[in-house]
């Protein structure tokens, strides 16, 4: 029925339908590290403890601070490698993915237990598949020995399927899909890629199979459920590349009809139905998707294959009205887009933007875009976000526009940061003005306590102690009434010796005798106490003068140090405050530069859709100059 | 409308398929133009911005971490440095509430835990749940736990410290273990220097 | 009318006006300290804090950092309270249930707490304020007070006394920039 022209031409429509409608399906954001952990009994450094502690809250900028200055504070010994790993996870989930490598090379610098290094080759052939280093990718994820932990192992497929097929090698990409019969969300994604790359280059039949595949999978969430239709739309072009409306038909039904894709589907509904020649039945999803907003190209498209679907009808009339119509919406469509280039380079643009892409209704970090972004579609028209959608089609605006936000959170921190300088200003003070207030006490009490002194000192007695204990001189240790009463034995003794010899000298020298012995008996009983009591005393004296030696050798030591340190730390505030001072207006200038950019990108896309809008009213006006022909011939007859 | 067979009509249906067919030709081509969604194409500008920010997010976090350590060293210089750790090691899962300390008979701290901060421990997670400053000598630590552990049974454990400051920095960890008994979770301590 | 009975009654008019008067003044005087608005300055952080909910389980306002937060402080005896409550409740269910609403009841009774909210069927959180340290830290001297919160924490507009008007909360949710 149909010319091979007509043939192929079908074949290029459908063919530019499904490149949009396909498209690979790789996650976009950086997903944060999933530490394969030691159970809890074997962290050893309470460091990392406290780092994982807000890591596993998603608190991930306080883990990564806590993280640097524990490194930098060498109070992680034990878990060095696996502390090089999160923080390049860290950095990773943040967007530096250049200090995120440098980390990941690092840990792979060193000996480093298996798990570790291959986890570390994964987040890099990760980061090298995402920058389009696709060699590097792949040597990377040869390195990797063993199975992954967790969900890393089927992101590791994923990404060595997604490799291969970037490199055009499907047939080995194929062979590993095989192989991968877990049946996780992740086989869905590779299966996707396969088919939309295995359809482009012509192997149709098996990228089809692999289509229906994710088309039929089962889905609980919205992710799911998107790429489900994501594989049904792109089934259904491919279908119709192929000259089969009638399962096309049935692959694009299974779309949503309340999805980001559907009006898409609609279209190629619409194309299945004219294809088979049922006009009729195509203008009912056209007519439909005719009554959405404008500004997308399916609605666009179906202006114009309304009419044709009414001049296959032969209603000739209809279709010249509907032309017309058509002109007319891509006219006010067209002025719309200029009004919006117009409002983009008078600037303020992004704050509307942004307005409405932060959104409180909006989860910003959903990875699936197509949930609140299909939203924001729905939303009521505002000046400039009506092409939103459009935009974040584009991946440089979003990058652009997730680093303009990141920026402003920056700011703000940085904000905060400056903010508290003044309170560690006054907190250098404090400890210096502490240190003077307490440095001439110190002096006094260094000066007061000759300690030298009072350890000769001290030494001289236990010498005299040793002497006395060696000489064993009792009455040394005599009270004084002791020594006054030995002494006067001494002198009876003295002169009892001098008296001349008899009885009574003898008498006399007796008692004498007895008396100097019981005294001497005493003193010696005594003398064992009282050398023990005098020992003790020493002991303490020596204790308190160590006690006291200690604690003029920490105050010296701290005497030495605070003026040095007070002054370190006066000279880190100062240095930290030229930081602030010189990154705040860095920052200001970087987000002014990306705001020139995500203006200059969607005045580029903004453009582009005119030029769409122009080539369409272009065609309407050629249709509506031939159903003229048409008319006046038939009429003139 | 009626089919009309005569023959100009039909030539004319058929220009009009040919013109569709060239309208659909137009509109392949034009959505071929428009730059797909996988595209990463980025300029030379863009990738200059894109450095600049990663430069300026690095040295943020630098300046961050510096501002955090000098803070740590002003207020808890080492000498005096004595930091409390909480950690959970159970073999079920104990939803633990609160937990106070009374370091010399002084209230230092009184921690409400959502179920957030729960799972971060129950994960191997360990909170820094006190730093203070303490003179060199004997002090006693008094920590209290409440929550509940399974079958909804309500716990209440307390345990006493007494731990020497010397002149460094001084790590006591408090941790919710049931290994011991394995009946229910105790408090287990551990000091570091 | 005895001319001297007037005059007094005039007399005594006028003493009681005086009274009056002196009493309005004192009044004054000690209440207009309180009318100054004492509220977290809109730029200012809001401080964090951690109470019980009527679940029974620990609330951190930081944890909800990442989303916006609408936090009303109330009590059971505070009539218009309960409007604003209303108009929080509707206007935050209508925007698809975030950002996200938090109530903080400074009543010493949480009975009560709960009964109110059983009876305006709230489904946001209500946490438990019995204490009113919370109420301390946010120096809360009017109720109802609702705050809008940003997604960094950050206080940005504050409506004390009278409750927010749902247009106007409605207007500033959708003007919240990061």
């Amino acid at each position: 029925m149909s010319s091979p022209l007509v043939r192929r031409c079908w074949a290029l429509l459908a063919g530019a339908w499904f490149a949009l409608a396909g498209g690979p399906a790789f996650a976009v954001r950086d997903e944060p590290p999933d530490p394969d952990l030691p159970p809890p009994s074997k962290i050893r450094d309470l460091d990392y403890g406290d780092v994982l502690f807000h890591f596993f809250q998603d608190d991930y900028f306080e883990a990564l601070v806590r993280l640097e200055v524990s490194h930098a504070l060498g109070r992680m010994p034990d878990h060095a490698a696996e502390a090089e790993l999160l923080a390049g996870g860290l950095y990773l989930s943040l967007g530096l993915h250049g200090e995120a490598t440098r980390r990941f090379e690092s840990v792979l610098a060193g000996p480093v237990p298996q798990s570790v290094s291959d986890r570390a080759h994964f987040y890099l052939a990760r980061i090298g598949f995402q920058r389009g280093y696709l060699e590097e990718a792949a040597r990377s994820l040869g390195r990797i020995r063993g199975p992954l932990p967790g969900s890393l192992e089927p992101e590791r497929r994923l990404l060595a399927a997604n490799v291969l097929m970037a490199q055009g090698r499907y047939g080995e990409a194929a062979q590993s899909l095989e192989r991968w019969t877990d049946g996780s969300d992740w086989t869905y994604y590779a299966r996707f890629n396969l088919g939309v790359a295995l359809v482009r280059t012509g192997e149709t039949a098996r990228g089809r199979q692999l289509l229906e595949s994710v088309g039929a999978m089962p889905v609980r969430t919205e992710e799911q459920r998107a790429l489900r239709d994501r594989a049904n739309l792109a089934l259904g072009f491919a279908l119709l590349q192929e000259r089969q409306p009638d399962p096309a038909a049935a692959a694009l039904a299974r779309v949503r009809l309340d999805g980001p894709f559907t009006n898409r589907a609609l279209l190629g509904l619409g194309w299945a139905e004219a294809d088979a020649a049922r006009p009729e039945r195509a203008l009912v999803p056209w007519l439909e998707l005719r009554e959405r907003p404008v500004l997308e190209a399916a609605v666009q498209e179906s202006l114009l294959a309304v009419p044709y679907a009414y001049a296959q009808l032969a209603a000739n009339g209809q279709a010249a009205d509907q032309y017309r119509h058509a002109v007319s919406a891509f006219a006010a469509e067209t002025a719309r887009l200029d009004e919006s280039i117009a409002a983009i380079r008078g600037g303020g643009f992004l704050e509307a933007v942004l307005a409405a892409a932060t959104d409180p209704a909006a989860k910003p970090d959903d990875a699936d875009q197509a949930g609140w972004l299909w939203q924001l579609k729905q939303a009521p028209d505002a000046p400039h976000t009506r092409y939103l959608y459009q935009l974040f089609a584009s991946h440089a605006f979003q990058e652009g526009l997730r680093n303009y936000r990141d920026l402003g959170i920056m700011q703000r921190n940085l904000e905060r940061r400056a903010g508290s300088i003044e309170a560690f200003h006054e907190m250098v003070a404090a400890r210096e003005s502490e240190s003077a207030r307490r440095a001439p006490r110190k002096a006094e009490m260094m000066a007061g306590t000759d300690l030298d002194s009072l350890e000769a000192r001290r030494a001289g007695l236990e010498a005299r102690v040793a002497e006395l204990v060696g000489a064993r001189d009792v009455t040394a240790l005599a009270t004084p009434e002791e020594a006054t009463q030995w002494r006067k034995l001494e002198v009876l003794v003295a002169r009892t010796a001098a008296l001349p010899p008899g009885t009574q000298r003898d008498a006399l020298a007796e008692r004498v005798r007895l008396l100097r012995g019981t005294l001497a008996w005493r003193l010696d009983a005594d003398y064992k106490l009282r050398l023990s009591r005098l020992r003790a005393s020493l002991a303490e004296t020596d204790a308190a003068l160590a006690e006291a030696r200690r604690r003029r050798a920490l105050v010296e030591q701290a005497g030495d140090l605070a003026p040095r340190s007070t002054e370190g730390f006066a000279e880190r505030v100062r240095g930290i405050e030229r930081r602030v001072e010189r990154l705040q207006p860095a920052i200001d200038a970087a987000a002014a530069a990306q705001e020139r950019l995500l203006a200059d990108i969607a005045v580029r896309e903004l453009e582009a859709q005119k030029a769409r809008l122009a080539s369409y009213a272009t065609q309407a006006q050629f249709a509506l100059a031939a159903l003229y022909d048409g008319a006046s011939a038939g009429g003139a007859r | 409308m009626h089919p009309n067979s005569s023959g100009d009509s039909r030539g004319a249906r058929g220009r009009l398929r040919r013109l569709a067919c060239v309208g659909a030709f137009l509109v392949a081509g034009c959505a071929l133009l428009t730059p797909s969604a996988g595209a990463t194409g980025s300029s030379p500008e863009a990738r200059t911005v894109d450095q600049d920010v990663q430069a300026l997010k690095k040295e943020l976090v630098d300046l961050n971490r510096d501002l955090f350590r000098l803070e740590e060293e002003l207020l808890y210089p080492a000498s005096t440095q004595v930091a409390v750790f909480l950690s959970v090691n159970l073999g079920t899962f104990f939803a633990l509430d609160s937990v106070q300390l009374k370091l010399d008979g002084k209230d230092v701290a009184n921690y409400l835990y959502t179920e957030r901060e729960v799972e971060a421990l129950h994960r191997g997670g360990v909170q820094k749940l006190y730093l203070g400053n303490l003179k060199a000598g004997e002090h006693e630590l008094v920590a209290v736990f409440t929550g509940k552990g399974p079958h909804d049974r309500d716990y209440r454990r307390g345990t006493t410290v007494r731990f020497e400051k010397a002149v460094g920095a001084k790590y006591v960890e408090l941790r919710i273990t049931d290994r011991e008994s394995s009946l229910q979770p105790e408090f287990a301590v551990r000091q570091w220097e | 009318m005895d001319f001297r009975d007037h005059a007094a009654r005039a007399r005594l008019t006028a003493l009681m006006h005086t009274l009056a008067l002196a009493a309005a003044v004192l009044a004054g005087a000690l209440v207009f300290p309180l009318l100054a608005q004492a509220v977290p300055s809109s730029g200012a952080a809001a401080p964090d804090f951690v109470l019980k909910d009527l679940a029974g389980r620990n609330q951190r306002l930081s944890e909800f950092r990442g989303e916006a937060v609408v936090l009303t402080f109330w009590a059971s005896w505070c009539g218009p309270c309960r409007d604003a409550l209303e108009t929080v409740e509707t206007v935050v269910a209508a925007s698809g249930g975030a950002p996200a609403a938090l109530g903080v009841s400074l009543d010493h009774d949480p009975g009560r707490a709960g009964s109110i909210v059983a009876s305006l069927g709230l489904r946001h959180p209500t946490l438990l304020d019995a204490g009113q340290s919370v109420g301390r830290l946010y120096d809360v001297q009017h109720l109802p007070l609702t705050l809008l919160i940003d997604r960094e924490g950050v206080v940005r507009h504050a409506w004390a006394r009278e409750p927010v008007p749902a247009d106007v909360l409605t207007l500033k949710l959708k003007e919240l920039a990061p």
